[in-house]
């Protein structure tokens, strides 16, 4: 039938080849306007393996410079206001086709009406905080708070959509906005334009709308609809509401729709599940539907010393002291019209962990005050850092000074002022804890010199994970930053060796820093991290290390779809995985360091210990970038937020002269304990501080 | 041994369209500044990819789309039910020429994955999978050279299993959440894949009891699986063995900077079918600076006589790859040394030889009669691969260019060489272009070549 097979086959290659180029050029747009490295129309002359021309010479070294820190890195000098800038707010916040346009009167209506309405399926945090000030006021400033407002959170889940073509779906924000995917809204869409309620996150009713104990189901639990009236789910039962509805005339709250009042909730069901780890398991066990296993904090506390004593999560996340089973406070459930309810058990709902914010102060943390105030838009053009509504600026100001409409006024900016410095009271408030929380995490235990002689220094740093009941970093580990930094200076006070210090960017020096993938700076050998990493199964040559776990070397069309193999068998997709870095429940391991000879100048030596937490990453920053950032931010003021919200929770100076070959670094409970402003003794005799505040 | 390099690239002419390209992509890709950009990003909205359903899709809760989640119903274990049904998969077909120097082979062929997965809920499911197109090894289509159509028809069940969690199917045992009941399963019929498909890749009835999140010897994290396959076991002649029994042993270990994963297995066999035999596996992962690196080394012992089946031998296997600076590519150099008959635990009628991974020119497709270039078994042979993988047009768009060679350590087989190209590009959500060529010699048939087109819909 066919004489030449050969050439059929070779005409529908030609005929595809076709099809690919015409495809390829009808995308001709993204292709102008992405300036992403793979651009192919992009002028950039770089991307030759071998060199290419000789500025861009892969070998150029340069690293003196850049280790030395420039104006630009991340870690020195100031960063410029992240809303500073001279341009408009307003036009930073437009995406890309929806440009900003007022409401007409009858939208508004339409919008309260709408409001009204959702706010009787899903009431919001503002409407508990009525009479639960004190726990909206800890949740206010959580992660569980932050978890959808993140711009990080909100470009990397939109990235990973993006890379696999849509399939990922909701997986990730159905945690991060429960309320928000019940709504029905788009999975990627700017947080400005979220329901108010959608942009509150893990709020009140993600856990007190929860009437059944749903397991590891990576949070794709059912919210149980209804408006304030209808029962709320908790772990202690009614017995205190009753006696709120026994004393109405005390407490004047109405449960009845059709009157006016203080309006309750008519039942408190107990559910007792809320006390068990499995419900905290309950999304902190995050598994993809493919089988990847992203997050496992509940899995490895099921394997840990502390599941087998019977402490819960709670008892540690919830309790007196973060991160330690310390009993619970006393405190009264609400306060109804100022008159308080008896007091019981109260846990803790700041829930201090590892994330910061890194956005306005006036959109986080929540704030009932700064939402009758302002829209998140107006509050966004409200300069910080210059200082509007204090005294300093507003009586120095020049009179032709431009103030966008939102602020015109001097009394507003006064008002503005005082709800901020109560937002930044509470960011300080969770920044102890987070400080305190992350020390007993992480500890440095021990230092050890191993040897020391002309022919070079080694020496040894215990790190130890302080809590037994997960692994340090949890949860999110592949993503969180946790650095020992090591710095040995001579006599002369000059550096010879250095291991844990950043790129220009602010990323330390692994593969994934662009600094090192480029091949501008060499890579840290001794970099001591416990962040874990994502493999992906490469076409050929082994796995590789990727920033997410999208794997699109196998195929050019990665998709989400349940695993045509047992992934409980393997624990892992067949593409795409995990390795774990962290430190297992309770255990320790050495970060062990070298000087050469040829590093050696002249002694005594002294080496300074410093150990950083920071929430991600700043290589993620840059690999989420392509879908564009919320708030009008660029790349680099989000890294910038991200680095300088790291904490440094260990600072330590320390002899190396050989003579002191081991010195105990275990910190006491006292020093765990201590603020950051607090000076403490360190192992030589000197006083300092041991965290320099970023607020 | 002699190279007649000249014979190959009579055909070279094939590679062009892909050769171009390659060019045209290096030439035009560009790279992206080390330092982080000052300027605001807005949301990119438009185009933003929505959620491509699968064809079918039943239940309350969409798969991974967003809308209120039902809560499901209780079971009488106390586990919260919440179930959804999809069906899913993929649809290649291809025209594709393949010449192995002693015959040739050209032909239309198709292949239909379909799967049924039916969530209980996150933890639990049921999977059942048909290729109605393939009927063992046999694709449906057409054959150029016989002028016929070819009928894989198959309605069998190919995939069912059952895989869920102890304590999550009873969570009544263990209300606080402080014991151990964590215990992973599955059984059924289910597709196994081991030490990167060296050592099992097979579709057996099996049942396997795994334990996850574990912190055994030292380890960061690691889990322990115990395997026994019942029947449809394939022995590594690829022949199905009606009665040998599998047992297996596998372990995976992240530490520090090597990720491991080791691997043990017997097989139970009648001497008549090929015998007993016993495997291990080890394989290492971790990056040496910018070089990933895996390594891996399997064994296979027959404890009975030696046979196609089962037979003594090592296989050492090298990974490297590196990403170039500025760029997602990737370039890599796999190389393996196979010492006696390397065998393994057990590999499906289609799966070919151990030697998959060592580049594109060693494995087949998986779609119809277009084998690996330079062949896939190991037995008493060395090889190596080095290629490079362009990835650009916002990663929709991929070509790998390859160079491959093997020859065999006691003289029987000869030496081959080979280079190939595969460029694969995404259209929408749903298609990818793939198109294979390779051009090679192989002592004592000549040279060899192929070149194929196919077309590949996921939904």
């Amino acid at each position: 039938m066919f004489k030449n097979n050969l050439f059929l086959v070779f005409l529908v290659t030609l005929i595809a080849i076709t099809a690919v180029l015409k495809n390829v050029y009808s995308d001709s747009d993204d292709l102008l306007l992405d300036d992403g490295s793979n651009d192919l129309l992009s002028d950039s002359n770089s991307n030759d393996l071998l060199g290419g021309d000789s500025d861009d010479s892969l070998l150029k070294s340069s690293g003196d410079d850049l280790l030395g820190g420039e104006s630009d890195d991340l870690l020195s000098g100031d960063s410029d206001s992240l809303l500073g800038g001279d341009e408009s707010v307003n036009d930073l916040l437009a995406t890309e086709d929806e440009p900003k346009k007022e409401a007409t009167p009858k939208e508004v209506g339409a919008d309260a009406h709408e409001a009204l309405f959702l706010e009787n399926k899903f009431p919001s945090a503002t409407t508990c905080a009525t009479c639960h000030p004190d726990h909206y006021r800890e949740w206010s400033v959580s992660a569980h708070a932050y978890a959808q407002l993140s711009p990080v959170f909100n470009a990397m889940h939109a990235t990973i959509v993006k890379q696999t073509t849509g399939t990922n779906g909701d997986f990730c924000i159905r945690c991060h906005t429960q309320v928000g995917m019940q709504l029905e809204e788009p999975v990627f869409m700017s947080n400005l334009d979220r329901h108010p309620t959608s942009r509150e996150g893990i709020t009140c009713i993600v856990c007190h709308r929860v009437n059944q104990n749903y397991g590891k189901v990576s949070g794709r639990t059912a919210i149980v609809e209804g408006d304030i009236f209808e029962p709320v789910y908790g772990p202690s039962g009614n017995t205190v509401l009753k006696e709120v509805l026994e004393e109405v005339s005390k407490y004047k709250v109405n449960t009845d729709r059709s009157k006016a009042g203080r309006n309750i909730h008519t039942e408190v069901v107990k559910l007792d599940a809320m006390t068990t780890s499995g419900f905290c398991g309950t999304c902190h066990d995050v598994n993809l539907l493919n089988g990847f296993r992203l997050e496992e904090a509940f899995s490895q506390f099921k394997n840990s010393p502390a599941a087998a004593r019977g402490e819960s999560c709670q008892d540690c996340h919830m309790g007196k002291i973060p991160g330690l089973k310390s009993g619970y406070d006393k405190a009264p459930a609400a306060i109804i019209g100022g008159n308080p309810t008896p007091e019981r058990k109260r846990t803790n709902h700041m829930f201090a962990g590892p994330d910061y914010s890194i956005v306005h102060p006036g959109i986080f943390p929540h704030n009932t005050k700064a939402q009758e105030l302002a829209s998140l838009a107006n509050w966004l053009e409200f300069d910080v850092e210059a200082g509007w509504g204090t005294d300093e600026f507003e009586n120095n100001a020049p009179d032709d000074y431009k103030f966008p409409q939102s602020w015109k006024y001097i009394d507003d900016r006064y008002e503005a002022r005082k709800i901020l410095d109560g937002q930044f009271e509470l960011l300080r408030e969770i920044e102890l804890q987070r400080y305190q929380i992350l020390r007993r995490a992480i500890q440095l235990n021990e230092f050890v010199v191993k040897q020391y002689n002309d022919r070079g220094i080694k020496f040894g740093v215990k790190v130890v994970n302080g809590t037994d009941g997960h692994g340090a970093p949890t949860g999110f580990d592949a993503e969180r930053l946790m650095v020992l930094e090591v710095t040995v200076t001579d006599a002369s006070g000059k550096v010879v060796f250095r291991s844990g210090d950043r790129d220009p960017n602010g990323d330390v020096r692994d593969i994934h820093s662009s600094y090192v993938h480029n091949w501008e700076l060499p890579i840290d050998k001794y970099l001591f991290n416990l962040q874990s990493k994502f493999l992906t199964l490469n076409v050929r040559g082994g796995e590789r290390e990727q920033v997410l776990a999208v794997n699109y070397s196998l195929d050019p069309l990665p998709y989400i779809r349940p695993d045509s193999r047992s992934t409980i068998l393997t624990a892992r997709p067949f593409a795409a995985r995990k390795q774990s870095r962290g430190l297992p429940p309770g255990s320790h391991r050495w970060a062990n360091y070298k000087i050469k000879k040829s590093q050696l100048t002249k002694g005594p030596y002294k080496v300074n210990l410093k150990f950083y937490c920071q929430m991600v990453p700043v290589n993620l920053v840059k690999e989420i970038e392509g879908v564009g950032f919320d708030y009008g931010m660029s790349t680099r003021e989000v890294a910038e937020g991200v680095v300088n919200g790291a904490q440094l929770i260990w600072n330590i100076d320390l002899p190396l002269n050989g003579e002191d070959k081991s010195i105990k670094l275990k910190p006491t409970e006292e020093e765990i304990m201590a603020p950051p402003s607090k000076k403490v003794k360190t192992i030589t005799g000197e006083e300092k501080g041991t965290l320099t505040y970023n607020r | 041994m002699k190279f007649k390099i000249h014979n190959y690239f009579k055909r070279i002419f094939l590679l062009i369209p892909l050769l171009i390209l390659i060019v045209y992509s290096s030439l035009f890709a560009g790279g992206a500044a080390s330092r982080f950009s000052d300027e605001p990003i807005p949301l990119q909205l438009e185009g933003f990819p929505e959620r491509p359903k699968p064809i079918i899709e039943i239940g309350q809760n969409p798969f991974l789309g967003n809308g209120p989640i039902d809560p499901g119903f209780e079971t009488m274990t106390g586990a919260i039910w919440q179930p959804v049904f999809i069906v899913y998969g993929d649809y290649r077909t291809a025209v594709q020429t393949f010449d192995n120097g002693s015959g040739s082979n050209s032909e239309w062929v198709n292949n239909l994955n379909v799967f049924g997965n039916l969530y209980l809920t996150p933890t639990e499911r049921i999977l059942v999978g048909f290729t109605p197109l393939l009927e063992e090894g046999t694709f449906s289509g057409y054959d150029f050279e016989k002028d016929e159509y070819v009928n894989g028809f198959n309605e069998s069940v190919q995939t069912l299993f059952f895989e869920g969690d102890f304590g999550e199917i009873f969570p009544l045992l263990d209300l606080q959440d402080f014991k151990h009941f964590d215990y992973g399963f599955s059984v059924g019929r289910q597709q196994l894949v081991f030490q990167n498909g060296i050592m099992i890749n097979d579709t057996i009835d099996a049942i396997g009891i795994t334990r996850s999140s574990l912190f055994a010897a030292g380890s960061n994290a690691s889990r322990v699986t115990a395997l026994f396959g019942f029947n449809e076991v394939h022995r590594d002649n690829n022949v199905r063995d009606r009665n040998a029994k599998l047992f297996a042993l596998l372990t995976s270990a992240d530490y520090n900077v090597w990720s491991y994963d080791l691997d043990i297995g017997y097989v139970d066999a009648s001497i008549d079918t090929g015998g007993d035999g016993f495997y291990a596996g080890l394989s290492g992962t971790r990056r040496f600076g910018h070089i990933n690196t895996t390594l891996s080394i399997n064994s296979s012992i027959a404890l009975d006589n030696e046979s196609t089946a089962i037979s003594d031998g090592t296989l050492f296997f090298g990974r490297f790859s590196l990403t170039p600076p500025y760029t997602h590519d990737l370039l890599y150099f796999n190389a393996f040394w196979g010492v006696d008959e390397y065998s393994s635990l057990a590999r499906a009628p289609t799966a070919g030889g151990p030697l998959g991974q060592t580049g594109i020119l060693f494995a087949s497709v998986g779609l119809g009669n277009y084998g690996a270039a330079l062949g896939n078994r190991a037995d008493r042979a060395v090889g190596a691969a080095i290629g490079y993988q362009k990835i650009f047009n916002d990663r929709k768009s991929q070509v790998i260019f390859e160079f491959g060679a093997r020859s065999d350590t006691d003289g029987s087989d000869g030496a081959a060489t080979a280079i190939g190209t595969r460029f694969q590009h995404a259209f929408d959500q749903h298609m990818i272009l793939v198109i294979d060529a390779f051009g090679g010699y192989r002592q004592r048939v000549d040279e060899t070549f192929g070149l194929r087109t196919e077309l590949r819909f996921k939904f």
